[in-house]
């Protein structure tokens, strides 16, 4: 069992680490927390918050959502082992992927990454971000 | 790099629990992107309640390139002017409004908006390294706080007095700039006592390997034979040598060797006892009243506004200070005994940027 801390408009790490000790407290596996690179819904960086609330917590999941298309494969993982490291194991990784043209250009590209080539392995590797 | 954490993953963890140090992340602006960095340091910035800063650095090596997708590394000019837009980009970003950021510049070309809000502190306070003269530019344009290795009081005041001096020209007061020196110590319960240990702990950083390791970079050959505690070695240091490639080398070999084989002839030293010599010393030694004294003067005579303690033992080398340099500070009137404000803005003396 899980639970969404999905809150738009709320970036205080006391917010968010009241809701995962309310999740703690009922021995839930983990909670979640979604990103993008979209201005909207209001949130701060996933990874971020749940290593903020990290050290308030003790045994519950700790699962961000973190983006793969405009991002570099070298930082997610580095990141994403940081957060399993300061949880002591319990990281997880919703993995996501940037589909609008809004969160392509933020990252610098002309156009977002065709659909058929975010979410699967590529043959060709790939040189850019974009 | 191997056996590091992801900086500003592991300083939002901290950010839990000392409810007012800063947290400052050191992260690369060559092989990152403004929009990507600008929202995680609005987001360690919000988090923290404001006690973010960024440590610009800025890769010069195909070895970091290589953990990229774009690979390669640019020359040394071209990564200060990635850097400076990048910063500047960054900060768009956190300044913007609801019509979000159009950006054309050299380096970069994006459109976009964050999900936060401008952060508690506006920007995370910035800090750079760099002694080159990209560098000491960047760092008056666009930095709040500057770590430097000239750690002795004549050099700091020729650096502190360069970088405040190039600070008008960007149309900034020399207060808005704080310069920070690396500083090692070494306590006594007296003088004698500190000059001793100071010894003790050089011997412990210079073992036999690190003397000839330190040796070989100015050599330029294999010295894995030599005798660490007889003379330096007879013959000439290779000065094409392509063993220490990549390595920091002591500009002519030859002249260095010429220059240390002097130093030794007169001092009568061994090589082990030689590379002690020449290689860096600790900032401060003595009693704790004389290092408090020390450092008061440094930044009383404009050689540093302040320090970046680097005690020679991890963990545990900072308690030292903490218990016996910073009360007679505090006694003296020149470092604070409590937090004035929560962030670390307030922490430095450094306002709020207003939004332009």
């Amino acid at each position: 069992m899980s639970a969404a801390l999905d809150s738009p408009g709320r970036f205080d790490a006391g917010h968010y680490a009241a809701l995962a000790g309310l999740a703690e407290r009922a021995t839930l596996d983990f909670v979640t927390l979604d990103d993008s690179f979209a201005a909207e819904p209001g949130r701060p960086d996933a990874l971020a918050a749940l290593a903020r609330i990290a050290p308030l917590t003790g045994r519950i999941g700790l699962v961000p959502t973190v983006t793969t298309t405009h991002t570099e494969p070298f930082h997610t993982s580095i990141s994403v082992n940081t957060l399993d490291w300061v949880s002591r194991g319990r990281a997880g990784w919703l993995v996501g992927v940037s589909a609008t043209e809004a969160e392509a250009r933020a990252c610098g590209c002309a156009s977002p990454r065709a659909a058929s080539t975010t979410w699967t392995w590529s043959a060709a590797p790939s040189r850019s971000p974009c | 790099m191997v056996g590091r954490p992801e900086s500003i993953t592991v300083l939002n963890a901290p950010a839990a629990v000392p409810a007012r140090l800063g947290l400052a992340a050191t992260v690369n602006a060559t092989f990152n992107e403004p929009y990507e960095l600008a929202r995680r340091f609005a987001s360690l910035d919000h988090l923290s309640g404001g006690r973010a800063a960024w440590n610009v650095v800025t890769s010069s090596d195909a070895f970091t390139g290589e953990n990229f997708r774009r690979g390669g590394y640019p020359d040394h000019a071209d990564r200060y002017t990635r850097a400076a837009e990048f910063v500047r980009l960054a900060q768009e970003f956190r300044d913007a409004g609801e019509d979000g950021v159009r950006h054309r510049g050299p380096q970069f070309e994006v459109e976009g908006r964050l999900s936060l809000p401008r952060p508690p502190q506006g920007h995370p306070v910035v800090i750079q390294a760099g002694d080159s003269e990209e560098g000491r530019e960047f760092a008056a344009a666009t930095a709040d706080v500057v770590f430097t290795r000239h750690s002795t009081l004549a050099a700091g005041q020729a650096f502190h007095a360069d970088v405040k001096r190039r600070l008008a020209a960007y149309g900034r007061g020399p207060d808005e700039l704080k310069i920070m020196p690396g500083a090692t110590f070494v306590l006594g319960d007296t003088d004698a006592d500190a000059d001793e240990r100071a010894a003790e702990v050089r011997r412990a950083q210079v073992g036999p390997q690190t003397a000839i390791a330190f040796l070989e970079q100015v050599w330029g050959v294999d010295l894995s034979d030599h005798d660490p505690d007889g003379p330096l070695p007879d013959v000439d240091p290779e000065p094409d040598s392509t063993l220490v490639q990549g390595r920091v080398r002591f500009g002519d070999p030859r002249a260095v060797a010429e220059r240390w084989r002097a130093v030794a002839a007169e001092k009568g030293l061994t090589t082990r006892e030689l590379v002690i010599e020449v290689t860096g010393r600790q900032s401060f030694v003595g009693s704790p009243a004389t290092v408090a004294a020390q450092i008061d003067h440094f930044v009383q005579n404009d050689a540093a506004d302040g320090f970046i303690l680097v005690p020679h033992l991890t963990p545990g080398g900072l308690d030292e200070f903490v218990d016996r340099v910073v009360p007679p500070l505090q006694e003296r009137g020149v470092f604070r005994a409590d937090y004035t404000g929560p962030t670390l803005r307030d922490h430095l003396g450094l306002p709020v940027p207003r939004r332009p």
